[in-house]
């Protein structure tokens, strides 16, 4: 599972038919410390996450595990979880 | 999920059956701005998409297998969606 925070969503009417009425959000990635990298992904929304909300996500064939997406819905990345707040551990030495 | 490009088509005779009636594509990696990110790869087309259009990528096996329907084919990405638009609000 990685952080990701939600910045913007995908408009799409030509699809296939599990994926109809599935909200797709694009996502760029954060490290451990909340900064934000060069990496993009889209990923399908299982918890009802907005623009803006830190997200967990986690891809492969857990990504097809959730309420939303166990019925069959071709995808290889989903949000699970939306982050509250954030512990940074203070014992990094560098 | 990954966006991509369709800039091609593969055209092939002689391959393993399992495979006869694939569409394959080759897509362009974009990132959601629409910058290339240098990576390419060969797709199953599973909507029906046209060349230059923005596409959704899924990039993992049991993906292909739930939507083609076929069991142990050797096919590993494949188009989901087409992308009429892309929304970044931040």
């Amino acid at each position: 599972m990685l952080i990701g925070k939600v910045i913007g969503n995908i408009v799409s009417t030509a699809k296939v038919d599990e994926l109809k009425s599935i909200k797709l959000y694009i996502l760029q990635v954060y490290n451990y410390k909340l900064e934000p990298t060069e990496k993009y992904e889209v990923a399908v929304d299982s918890i009802g996450a907005g623009i803006g909300d830190y997200v967990l996500y986690c891809g492969g064939s857990a990504a097809r595990l959730t309420e939303l997406t166990k019925a069959g819905v071709p995808t290889d990345i989903s949000i699970i979880a939306r982050i509250d707040s954030f512990n940074e551990l203070k014992n990094d030495k560098e | 999920m990954i966006i991509g490009e369709i800039i091609g088509t593969v055209v092939s005779t002689i391959k393993v059956s399992k495979i006869e009636n694939s569409r394959l594509k080759i897509a362009k990696i974009i990132n959601p701005f629409g910058k290339p990110t240098g990576k390419y790869f060969i797709v199953e087309d599973g909507v029906g998409v046209g060349i230059g259009e923005k596409v959704l990528i899924a990039d993992d096996d049991g993906v292909v297998r739930k939507l083609l329907g076929r069991e142990n084919i050797p096919i590993r990405s494949a188009v989901v969606a087409k992308i009429d638009k892309i929304n970044i609000f931040e």
